[in-house]
């Protein structure tokens, strides 16, 4: 990396290690030395009872299971809706996200902020009837009937020029996904 | 017998190999463009502006030179209005509705106290210690839609928080964590993969000292007697009817609350986890034990 300010690190030729900058709230524990006899070591008990309360605060590698209490009362309380069994007569499928919500998302422009889109992922099969399906349903909700969208069939996603967010999530619930 | 081509080789390798793209494509190195401004010899570590003579004799330009050009230090003015920003606590926010959306999918168990070890591990909320992160604010956003019973600890809450989380039938809790306690608590795996003794937590620095000794903000120095007091003032304060805790079946879970010192439920300051032969090591030594007890 080309350096046009001269800097402490500058002065000795080898290459900077900006990632340095690190605080630490630990001590830096040292390395492996060999166990001396002579030194006093703090007495020790060790308890495998007590490892299960370990267990319970270590986080888990996959999404816990939707309680049965939501499957059976929805909407929850906080609108959650579960996905319905998967028909195959429809020539697409949306899937969920793996905490179970809908892939449908707000995208922003940067560096100006100014320019939203809603994305749409996750969706498998016969994604360009499943883009206009979509357009039909979102024309009567847009100001001048146009739905500007843009289908990247690799990455399996549809973005739709402008804030949809919620006729997007009405539209995938209806239909079951 | 000819084997295959070079042709037929090639095409057997195309059909394996990914979609080309922008992204995996690489130019030959005679093509790769060189920095902006600089010819072949100004491309090292000091942009050709240190001669061996300048370092051997001392007459070097001031730290963060820039060759005449306004340095990045005294480019921009200091302002008065963000003194101290660098002292000054954070309380990144968690609302009520992503609260109760993480319990209706199971991501939260509501039937075990929830601090923010919990809340970290569903990794759907984050926080870092380092950028002056103290912990969790639980902010009224969803309120009215809040139907959960919990035994919920956070580090700042507003007054109306805290009347829905008890109207509810649950209990909320305002208790502060150190930069050192939170570090081990928001990555709970790797602070146990360290090996070092779980911290002892100390006391609220003073200028909060207060906010967590209050009973109207349900503080974890206040008097038990008098949050008693406080929660019947805010039902009658805010018009809802007050559940019973002590009829409650889950009457212990919801009352359950860490030490002052205690960092982790049901873990001690002092003790040492050992994840790979799942054992706690604890001090035996008597001088040690009152010291982390203290």
């Amino acid at each position: 990396m080309d350096l046009l300010f001269r800097t402490a690190q500058s002065r000795s030729r080898v290459s900077p290690a900006f990632g340095l900058l690190r605080r630490h709230y630990w001590p830096v524990v040292e390395e492996k030395k060999p166990v001396n006899p002579e030194h006093t070591y703090i007495p020790v008990v060790e308890s495998a009872e007590d490892f299960k309360y370990v267990q319970k605060l270590l986080p888990p590698i996959v999404a816990p299971p939707v309680p049965v209490q939501s499957l059976m009362n929805y909407p929850t309380p906080s609108g959650w809706i579960p996905a319905a069994p998967a028909n195959s007569n429809a020539p697409y499928f949306v899937g969920r996200s793996r905490i179970h919500g809908l892939p449908v998302y707000m995208e922003v422009e940067k560096p100006s902020y100014t320019k939203k889109f809603t994305k749409i992922k996750k969706v498998q099969g016969d994604i360009w009837q499943f883009e206009k399906d979509l357009i039909d349903w979102l024309r009567p909700h847009s100001f001048d009937a146009l739905v500007a969208t843009q289908v990247s069939e690799v990455n399996r996603e549809v973005r739709i020029k402008g804030d949809y967010m919620e006729h997007v999530k009405q539209f995938l619930l209806e239909r079951g996904f | 017998m000819s084997g295959p081509k070079s042709t037929d080789l090639a095409l057997q390798l195309l059909r394996k190999l990914p979609r080309i793209g922008i992204g995996n494509l690489k130019p030959l190195p005679q093509f790769k463009s060189k920095p902006y401004g600089r010819g072949p010899r100004n491309t090292g570590i000091d942009g050709g502006r240190n001669y061996p003579e300048q370092q051997k004799k001392g007459s070097q330009p001031p730290m963060g030179f820039e060759g005449g050009s306004s340095p990045y230090y005294t480019r921009h003015p200091v302002q008065w209005y963000y003194r101290d920003h660098h002292l000054k606590r954070q309380y990144p926010p968690l609302s009520m509705f992503s609260l109760q959306r993480s319990i209706d999918i199971g991501l939260i168990d509501a039937s075990s106290p929830i601090d923010l070890v919990t809340l970290c591990n569903t990794q759907i909320y984050k926080i870092d210690p380092t950028q002056r992160h103290f912990g969790v604010n639980l902010t009224e956003d969803g309120l009215q839609i809040f139907k959960a019973k919990v035994n919920i600890e956070v580090q700042w809450t507003t007054e109306a928080v805290i009347a829905a989380v008890e109207r509810n039938g649950g209990t909320i809790t305002c208790a502060y964590f150190d930069p050192y306690s939170l570090a081990a608590m928001t990555d709970v795996k790797r602070f146990f993969e360290k090996g070092i003794p779980i911290p002892r937590r100390t006391l609220p620095p003073e200028n909060c000292l207060e906010f967590y000794s209050d009973p109207k903000s349900r503080g974890y120095l206040a008097d038990p007697a008098e949050v008693s007091r406080a929660r019947v003032e805010l039902a009658q304060k805010l018009g809802y009817q007050l559940p019973d805790l002590t009829k409650d079946p889950q009457y212990e879970m919801l009352t359950r609350r860490k030490d002052p010192r205690q960092v982790f439920y049901d873990l001690e300051p002092g003790w040492i986890v050992n994840l790979q032969d799942e054992v706690v090591l604890k001090p035996a030594d008597e001088e040690v034990r009152q010291y982390y007890r203290s």
